[in-house]
């Protein structure tokens, strides 16, 4: 039953390939450009994901060392994190392509 | 091989990863190797773990179910006596341990079994609390209630606390291989809270 996700998006991905190629003319070699235009995105993800926990364990270090209070280490891991990363991630890809006139 | 070239790999090789992650079986099997084996015996005392409170007064799930799981305990006899563990999580708050022995009350344990520990604020200072408590009156084999994954941590860091024998009791023992995507993503969270939580103790002595 589980792999009905990725039987899914294998279908949803192969209709949305044959769509742009037939109506709206994407030249299918030029998706090679997009999914390296990808893995820089999600590079910039990961970046952002590291540092963002980094720095939310260095501001629990603090507030126990500093106030005593018991904030909680599970807050490294919030899974907002990994959306407010991903977000910030687009972001920064997006405005480094800005950057370049593309 | 240029900077791009690295990233790009690095990158493809994190979403092979994020996606091996809900879609493979791996993580399955690390959750059964990191869940420890329940030894349910007759002890001095049951010890429940807390698992936090939620909008203000409430029990969170984890916090439920392992307090459920030491009135089972203790309705089966393995021990006279139940102790919860757990301080305030918010200033003004209530402790996690009053909440939880209210739970209990309300299901027939009588105050006089019930013990609690309130100045703790996390695994370790839970260890050293309820040494401080069990100590003086001469209980040293427990039953310890809390989740799969934090056993092993929470286990550890009591027997070298105050020299404990201690019982696992885990409130979800954990045998299953066969997770969905999305609840491999919430084990693989656990997971790593609880792995990092392991060196970080590790790293201090405590373990």
């Amino acid at each position: 039953m589980y792999p009905v996700v990725l039987i899914v998006a294998a279908l949803t991905s192969a209709a949305a390939m044959c769509l742009g190629a037939t109506l709206f003319g994407f030249d299918v070699r030029r998706l090679r450009v997009a999914v390296f235009g990808t893995l820089d995105c999600l590079w910039g993800v990961i970046v952002f994901f590291v540092v963002n926990v980094l720095v939310t364990v260095g501001f629990i270090a603090a507030a126990r060392t500093l106030g005593g209070e018991s904030s909680s280490s599970y807050l490294a891991t919030d899974l907002t994190l990994v959306i407010v990363s991903a977000l910030q991630g687009v972001v920064f890809h997006l405005w480094r392509l800005a950057a370049r006139g593309r | 091989m240029g900077v791009t070239a690295i990233t790009r790999m690095l990158a493809g090789v994190a979403l092979v990863v994020t996606l091996a992650v809900p879609f493979t079986p791996a993580i399955d099997r690390l959750a059964v190797r990191m869940a420890v084996t329940p030894r349910l015996e007759p002890a001095d005392i049951i010890v429940v773990l807390a698992g936090g409170l939620q909008y203000g007064d409430r029990l969170t799930e984890a916090s439920m179910r392992r307090t459920v799981t030491g009135i089972r305990l203790y309705r089966a006899r393995l021990a006279p006596v139940l102790l919860f563990s757990g301080g305030t999580t918010e200033a003004g708050g209530p402790t996690e341990a009053a909440v939880m022995a209210a739970l209990a009350r309300g299901l027939g344990v009588p105050d006089s079994d019930i013990l609690l520990e309130t100045a703790s604020t996390n695994t370790r200072t839970e260890a050293v609390e309820v040494t401080r408590i069990l100590k003086p009156r001469g209980l040293r084999r427990l039953l310890l209630v809390t989740d799969p994954f934090h056993m092993r941590r929470s286990r550890a860091v009591f027997e070298r606390a105050g020299d404990f024998e201690v019982l696992p009791a885990p409130a979800d023992p954990w045998e299953t291989t066969a997770l969905g995507p999305e609840s491999r993503l919430a084990v693989t969270r656990r997971l790593s809270q609880e792995l990092t939580g392991m060196m970080y103790y590790r790293a201090r002595g405590w373990l």
